[in-house]
């Protein structure tokens, strides 16, 4: 591609200092180690990176925290890595607009702290939030279980810069909450994996805190009993903010005691004295056949809780486990649970972690675990058992032989012609996003 | 006999339509045809039309010249007793002769054999179409000289009992001699000037088209085709334009066989809901096909343990929760034209709405859509799971306005009834006052359902209209909507009362009926109607402002008023910082147009210069394409335009739209080159 009109693109690898390349193996992608890594400071200067690199034809692939990195197919190339983590400042805060304005590389935990001086919260699931930062939530597009509160983080987000392999930077959106000027560029770029362009910076609405906010927890003999209590309760007008049914070995990672039960997480975030009734309320839904029916009533104690359930969402590269996430209706993950524990009976600790109030199904297999052939049958299996199926973290060996995404579907000919608009030369993430673009 | 007269509102759109805007007093009267139409209405037993815009079209034929006039008249749910009262209650059937009447009866009552009706009558959705009058004042046979009446009312009209003998002097109504002579000296060229030099289409694409719809399923009758020039936002502003045919699908093969044929000929294509659209997205730029979906009104699915409903893109929004509350369920957009738009129109144009502010915009309720690209595939996108692998299509295609694709199902969102709800009605001494009360009850960690404020001229109007309530002395009144569990909505209730008070709020009201709340909203979603008491036109703005720069932004619309020597009126969305200032004028007073134009760009501005934006939920269309620089840079735009491209490489979907003149088709790539220029300081004409 052509540099700009009286600019001059220096050479990628001048651009590069040693410090920029000390540690590059912390960032290989599925066993694949960089080149070089680089950890821009300003977004003037990942400009210039970016446009060097694709200048010198390398390709790139944006890291943030980390914690996301699992997913995604196996890269064709990788020449640079661009660590964002530098990029962290808080642009723009405004409390009583109740928006914020940051830089990619802000860790969620960070933003948090910040919003909680102020009794605001960004509601997203995250599953290491001291580690997990903004852009790599978006790009990866991961929303847990509070989405049935509070909506997935892409109803949250209002405006982005992102820069084109040019190194330029275009905005969309904007900084207020509501916005119909101009295409919602925002939506394309979140879950594209950096595929389409580096997120520079997001600009999002926050909500004010919860006043309050207790768990309801409860176990049951069968996935049949705690389906139905999920469902109903889903179905309320009691207004919780997150459902989740865990089988007994998920359960087990969080509380430590495997009673060969499933059990119940229900999350309730009200004002002080309405959460309280509110949370009784859920105990009379989730009825007789319950049993260890404990209501979490610290809100630090119920918050550590899902920080927890949430590990179901980790990504890493470095997981102990295959994770991979269906998508099915809240009326029918029962159903796939079920069929899922069936098929998986051999397989010893094979996690479930059903979110009915997203109606997605996680599971996480030790990778040591003995599948015979998982390969695209046995991924085809399984992904019958949902609306679509996307192996979120799994070794080398596995991903050779599968899309992570399940491979092209409906509309993918839209998604290649992006591409090629955005990335003609496929210098970012080359091979990594679905259909191996 | 018409109407009956107890009825206390009845909705009536007169859509005009449009060649040439008439700016001239009737010569018979020497005053402006609106007080002609305010006439005219009392031939349905209504005391007043409160709100019109108005023009004259032209058609031509080598013989005659038929002057016409086209409107529609549209019932909603509620007042579907003024058909019962007919003994006519059978949907379209009865709509069709409630049209025959009327126009028989106005005819009858203008003067009986000196007036024609045309044919074409329509029953399209609820609307009922209808081409209707001029009158022969003289001349030969072959060659009448002939008088007419046209209308274009978006409004509320109060129907009383308008007493035996009206007026009907004001019919007589004389068309400026001089635009006369001109359309008789040349009517061919005069017409083809007129209509933009839109190119007859070929006989073979309309055979297609048939073969396609059905003879039932396409319109190309000119006089047919009138009623689809326009949409709801203000000719002056946005424009207007004739598409060559317009086709009705029932299904979304043939939606998708209406766009492959468009290909082949190369004709643009326009999809067009109900035309409620504020910015002309539904106009046919450039003419072409115009898919309107109104027929597709079906609800396909109802899914209450999944929460979602699968609905065809006609189905007018309101019917969606009338059809579903009842179950314990609604679809959360409520836009205030929500008794006529349709969803699929609220898809292209991610329509808002009062209760956004807790409930999100249409994009956050669209799980999945069946979807005609421009490539001709029919897809669906999205689903009842999230997370669907891949770019979020459906996210990209709500509020793409139609220029990336056509929506043929929608997969919504149903929202749970909230178990309790309560409506807060506030007055304020001042607009700063409610102001500081709305930061307050964000800043208390409440989120209503809905923050709405009215300044005084508002309520004025509005209580002139329908009494709904509202002390005339207030500065500015907060309505507030609190809604969810039982013991929440108490708890919040109690608190934003306390806050109202600290900041001067004269008499919290708080509506315990859903009577009462009705009325208080009544009030609210017509608002923009009633302001017909105070002139006959307005220009509606939607601007964005950070919440807080509310208060600022109202003291500038303010001195803007007085610069510009406008009434401006001001009802908005106050918990997400959507301004909707209406600059009442009246289009005919010299220069006053002009004016307000002026008036409407500086509010952009202003609104950008303080982190706004300038739509918030009407969309961009025709009417602020131009604008669209005010926030964007040409970087900006060519990303959004490479979005278009990937889509719709031939643009030929809904063309003209969004884009600032001169940067769509294939103008993209020397935007990008400019913008490069622009950089080094080179500025490139």
């Amino acid at each position: 591609m052509s540099s700009e009109p009286g600019t001059t693109t220096r050479p990628f690898s001048e651009l590069l200092t040693t410090a920029e390349t000390r540690d590059p193996e912390r960032f290989a992608v599925d066993e694949r180690t960089p080149a070089s890594v680089v950890r821009p400071a300003s977004v003037a200067e990942l400009s210039e990176l970016v446009r060097s690199a694709h200048a010198d034809d390398l390709s790139m692939i944006p890291w943030g925290g980390g914690t996301q990195m699992g997913l995604g197919n196996l890269p064709d190339r990788f020449d640079a890595g661009i660590d964002m983590t530098e990029l962290n400042e808080v642009l723009r805060y405004d409390p009583d607009d109740m928006t914020m304005s940051v830089q990619t590389g802000c860790r969620l935990q960070d933003l948090n702290q910040m919003l909680g001086e102020n009794r605001q919260v960004l509601p997203v699931d995250a599953v290491d939030p001291g580690q997990a930062t903004i852009g790599g939530v978006t790009a990866t597009g991961t929303s847990g279980p509070r989405r049935l509160g509070y909506g997935p983080l892409r109803d949250l987000i209002i405006g982005m810069s992102v820069m084109a392999t040019d190194g330029t930077v275009t905005k969309a959106g904007g900084q207020v909450v509501k916005n119909v000027t101009g295409f919602d560029m925002m939506r394309m770029h979140h879950g594209a994996m950096g595929s389409l362009g580096l997120i520079i910076s997001i600009n999002f609405k926050v909500i004010p805190k919860p006043q309050s906010e207790r768990t309801v927890i409860a176990t049951f003999d069968s996935l049949d009993q705690a389906d139905t209590a999920a469902k109903e309760i889903v179905q309320s007008q009691l207004g919780v903010t997150a459902v989740v049914v865990l089988n007994a070995a998920a359960s087990a990672e969080i509380s430590e005691t495997d009673d060969g039960r499933w059990a119940i997480s229900v999350r309730c975030e009200a004002p002080p004295s309405a959460v309280v009734r509110q949370a009784e309320r859920v105990v009379e839904y989730i009825g007789d056949q319950a049993q260890d029916v404990v209501i979490e009533d610290s809100t630090e104690r119920s918050e550590a809780r899902w920080v927890a359930i949430c590990a179901a969402m980790d990504q890493r590269p470095t997981s102990p486990d295959i994770a991979i996430r269906l998508g099915q209706a809240a009326s029918k993950l029962g159903a796939c649970a079920k069929s899922l524990s069936d098929a998986l009976t051999s397989v010893e600790n094979a996690r479930l972690t059903l979110d009915y109030g997203s109606g997605l199904c996680y599971l996480r297999i030790p990778r040591g675990a003995a599948i015979t052939g998982f390969d695209s049958g046995f991924l085809d299996s399984l992904s019958r058992h949902g609306d679509h199926c996307t192996v979120m973290t799994a070794p080398v060996e596995i991903k050779q032989h599968v899309d992570v995404f399940g491979g092209a579907r409906a509309g993918f000919s839209m998604i290649e012609a992006l591409k090629a608009n955005f990335d003609p030369d496929r210098v970012l993430n080359p091979g990594r996003y679905i259909g191996r673009l | 006999m018409l109407v009956d007269r107890r009825a206390e509102h009845i909705e009536i759109f007169f859509i005009n339509v449009v060649y040439i805007p008439l700016k001239c007093k009737s010569p018979v009267l020497g005053r402006p045809f609106l007080d002609v139409l305010r006439l005219e209405g009392r031939f349905f037993g209504i005391e007043e039309v409160v709100f019109i815009q108005y023009h004259i079209r032209f058609d031509v034929d080598p013989v005659r010249i038929d002057l016409l006039l086209s409107f529609r008249v549209r019932a909603f749910p509620d007042n579907r007793g003024v058909f019962k009262r007919f003994g006519r209650n059978r949907g379209d059937a009865a709509e069709r002769l409630l049209a025959s009447d009327v126009v028989d009866d106005l005819v009858a009552r203008l003067h009986p054999g000196r007036f024609f009706s045309l044919p074409g009558l329509h029953s399209l959705n609820r609307e009922v179409v209808f081409p209707c009058c001029g009158e022969i004042l003289g001349g030969a046979d072959d060659d009448p000289v002939v008088r007419f009446l046209c209308g274009h009312v978006y409004t509320s009209i109060s129907c009383t009992n308008p007493g035996p003998d009206y007026d009907t002097r004001g019919l007589r109504v004389g068309l400026a001699s001089g635009i006369l002579s001109e359309a008789s000296s040349d009517p061919a060229s005069f017409l083809k000037a007129c209509n933009g030099g839109t190119s007859v289409a070929p006989r073979q694409l309309r055979e297609r088209l048939v073969e396609a719809v059905g003879l039932d399923g396409i319109l190309d009758d000119p006089y047919d085709l009138l009623v689809y020039e326009y949409d709801a936002s203000d000719e002056a502003v946005a424009g207007s334009h004739q598409p060559d045919f317009v086709v009705l699908p029932t299904t979304s093969q043939q939606v998708a066989e209406v766009v492959r044929i468009a290909r082949d000929f190369n004709v643009p294509v326009t999809p067009r809901g109900a035309g409620t659209g504020l910015a002309g997205g539904a106009i046919a730029a450039r003419g072409g096909i115009m898919v309107v979906l109104t027929r597709m009104t079906k609800i396909l699915e109802l899914n209450y343990l999944d929460r979602y409903a699968i609905v065809e893109p006609g189905l007018i929004n309101l019917d969606l929760s009338t059809k579903t509350t009842p179950d314990g369920y609604f679809f959360a957009p409520d836009p205030s034209s929500q008794k006529a738009c349709t969803i699929g129109g609220n898809v292209a144009n991610n329509s808002g709405g009062p209760h956004c502010l807790k409930y999100g915009v249409t994009s956050n309720h669209i799980l999945g859509l069946e979807v005609v690209l421009p490539n001709g595939e029919l897809i669906w996108v999205g689903g009842a799971s999230p997370e669907t692998p891949g770019v979020d299509l459906t996210g990209v295609l709500v509020g793409s306005e139609g220029t990336l694709g056509i929506v043929t199902k929608a997969m919504v969102r149903l929202t749970r009834n909230p178990e309790d709800v309560n409506v807060l009605m506030a007055p304020f001494p001042t607009i700063d006052s409610a102001s500081g009360a709305v930061s307050a009850i964000i800043a208390a960690g409440i989120l209503p359902a809905a923050l709405e404020m009215m300044d005084a001229l508002t309520i004025q109007a509005v209580e002139a209209a329908f009494s709904a309530g509202y002390p005339l002395d207030a500065g500015a009144v907060l309505l507030i909507e609190i809604d969810g569990l039982a013991e929440a909505v108490a708890e919040s209730t109690d608190e934003i009362v306390a806050i109202c008070k600290q900041h001067d709020a004269v008499d919290v009201r708080v509506a315990t009926s859903k009577a009462e709340r009705d009325l208080l909203w009544l009030g609210r979603k017509a608002a923009f109607g009633a302001m017909g008491r105070l002139t006959p036109n307005y220009y509606l703005q939607d601007t964005v402002v950070p919440r807080t720069m509310l208060p600022k932004t109202l003291n500038r619309v303010g001195e803007i008023a007085r610069d510009y020597k406008l009434q401006i009126a001001n009802v908005f969305h106050a918990g997400d910082g959507n301004l909707h200032p209406l600059i009442l004028f009246d289009r005919y007073k010299p220069g006053e147009l002009e004016r307000v134009l002026n008036a409407g760009t500086e509010m952009l501005h202003w609104c950008v210069d303080v982190g706004g934006a300038i739509s918030g939920e009407h969309g961009i269309g025709l009417e602020k394409k131009d604008h669209l620089t005010m926030m964007y840079s040409p970087d900006d735009l060519a990303a959004m335009a490479g979005l278009k491209q990937s889509f719709d490489p031939l643009q030929y979907f809904n063309p003209d739209k969004i884009f600032p003149s001169g940067t769509g088709c294939g103008e993209i790539d020397s935007l990008k080159e400019h913008a490069k220029w622009e950089k080094i300081g080179i500025h490139v004409v």
